[in-house]
């Protein structure tokens, strides 16, 4: 039993090192092969990345839904009180909490992050209204919390109210869209990688009918006979898959700097993420899964032709 | 033993290769195959070897009824025969050696038995010497001798060989022919094809005649089974 294992292992070595040799021999049709897998894996790995850190920023931020509700420095019945305004906006059911941004704290704010200090320092007043920041009781529901954000608009004391995710929700739109892009494209590369590797194990078996017809003859079985072009398969497609990996990291590195400038502009903390070591093992993987069944497949199509009939 | 029992070929474009075949080989006996070209000798090898399926009767080998057997089982049973073809089919990107193992490479035997038998094999056919020659550097007797090891480096109960002296001058022919009768004597069944009625007439030993695919004279068989072997 031990034996049999042994003579197993050493042949499946053997093939490896056989198969190897092979695509050693004829570097630019294997490179160019690996290269065509490397580019297909790449393309949809690149684009996953981006939407990934862009969906991983918008997470973020949707935690917590606000509604900013600005409001008249006076109404008909006298001046407004800002904290008893929102004393009353608080007995409302579906406010959860609500916070107070002076139009002096505002102003500060906005100076500091918006470098235009100078400009702000000429005005000959705040120009800014007081602002209630109100939290929603229905959390994520987009619909219930644009409603509450008309319903608080319509307050005697409330100028206007703005529900602040709504452009939010239109990235996450966006960026579903470029998802399902993402799995459309990968399939379609997936198909790609298939019929390149089916073409290169039909090149091998012409290349190697001689060989073939012969190991038949003498009593080879038919996965004998099948076992070095599933590993042609295999080999292509883990070596495109690192080399892939490769290449998304170079792509990545080269966006890093300019995408942390923009998102610098427009104050925010987007970074784009590098492939991880668990992603890109999953995918070399199931790559290398998808290889081995494509070669399986055509040489099996070829395999039909030696049954005795 | 190989048995046919009534057996045809037709080949698909309708062909009628053999018609209604039937003779008995005695394990351990020798047995030439003859006819004139066309005449269905490499058919009938085939339907020993399973390359071909017969389209009516049945053909024997030991216990095993040929038609039954599919997948892996056809693999195990090529294994219980050599065959020596007329253009020896070796595999040029290997050694003389590599290809003598390939039919202990392909059954899984250890490496350093395949490494014995090997050349146990090539110093029945006289070759050890070129074991690590490519074919094309061998002349065309040396390359059949090779055909011949890699048939019996696997121990087969059978050895069929189609047209082995076809491209070999009388001497060659010769040597090749005393190397069948060696392995004969330790048991093996053998059947050649040949139209090489010059060795039919040296050997007192079983004809099989093909005309148009049928058979026309199974001449001495018996004399051979009663003979000794089997």
């Amino acid at each position: 039993m031990f034996e049999a294992l042994k003579v197993w292992l050493v042949r499946h070595l053997q093939v490896l090192f056989e198969t190897l040799g092979r695509l050693w021999q004829t570097p630019v049709a294997s490179l160019m092969t690996t290269l065509v897998i490397a580019i297909a894996i790449a393309l949809p790995l690149v684009l996953y990345q981006i939407v990934l850190s862009v969906d991983r920023l918008s997470a973020g931020w949707q935690g917590a839904p606000q509604i900013s509700v600005f409001l008249k420095i006076e109404t008909s019945e006298g001046a407004v009180d800002p904290l008893e305004a929102g004393q009353t906006l608080l007995q409302n059911p579906k406010v959860e909490d609500v916070q107070y941004i002076s139009p002096e704290e505002g102003l500060s704010t906005f100076s500091e992050m918006s470098g235009f200090q100078s400009a702000i320092e000429a005005l000959p007043e705040n120009p800014l209204p007081p602002l209630l920041v109100v939290f929603p009781a229905t959390g994520n529901d987009n619909t219930a919390s644009s409603e509450l954000a008309d319903q608080l608009s319509e307050l005697p004391f409330v100028d206007t109210a703005v529900y602040d995710q709504q452009w939010l929700h239109r990235l996450t739109a966006m960026v579903n869209v470029v998802k399902r892009a993402v799995i459309v494209l990968a399939l379609l590369m997936g198909a790609g990688i298939l019929l390149v590797i089916s073409n290169t194990v039909r090149l091998g078996i012409t290349n190697r009918a001689g060989e073939i017809e012969i190991i038949d003859q003498v009593g080879g079985t038919k996965s004998f006979i099948r076992r070095p072009f599933l590993y042609i398969g295999a080999i292509q497609c883990l070596f495109g898959a690192l080399l892939a990996w490769l290449i998304t990291s170079l792509t990545l590195f080269l966006l890093v700097k300019p995408v942390a400038k923009l998102a610098e502009l427009y104050q925010s903390s987007f970074v784009i993420g590098y492939v991880g070591f668990a992603v890109a093992g999953a995918v070399a993987l199931s790559v290398t899964v998808l290889g081995i069944l494509a070669a399986r497949v055509t040489v099996d199509r070829y395999l039909v032709r030696l049954r005795p009939s | 033993m190989i048995r046919f029992s009534q057996v045809s070929k037709r080949y698909p474009n309708g062909h009628d290769a053999l018609s209604d075949i039937s003779f008995l080989l005695p394990k351990g006996s020798f047995t030439f195959l003859t006819g004139h070209s066309g005449a269905g000798k490499s058919t009938l090898l085939k339907l020993i070897t399973l390359t071909e399926l017969a389209s009516r009767g049945q053909v024997l080998v030991g216990e095993k009824n040929l038609s039954k057997l599919s997948g892996n089982k056809i693999a195990a049973h090529r294994r219980t025969i050599g065959s020596v073809f007329q253009d020896h089919k070796l595999l040029e990107d290997r050694t003389v050696e590599d290809n003598v193992a390939l039919p202990l490479v392909v059954s899984g035997v250890e490496h350093k038995e395949t490494h014995r038998r090997v050349r146990a094999a090539l110093d029945k056919v006289g070759l050890l010497n070129k074991a690590k020659r490519y074919p094309i550097t061998l002349s065309g007797g040396e390359q059949q001798r090779v055909g011949i090891a890699r048939a019996v480096v696997g121990r087969p109960q059978i050895l069929l060989a189609d047209e082995p002296t076809g491209n070999l001058d009388p001497t060659l022919a010769d040597e090749i022919m005393q190397l069948f009768l060696n392995f004969n004597q330790i048991d093996i069944t053998v059947l050649i094809a040949t139209h090489d009625y010059r060795q039919l007439n040296r050997f007192n030993c079983g004809v099989i005649s093909l005309s148009n695919g049928r058979l026309v004279n199974q001449s001495d068989i018996t004399h051979v089974a009663e003979g000794g072997h089997v």
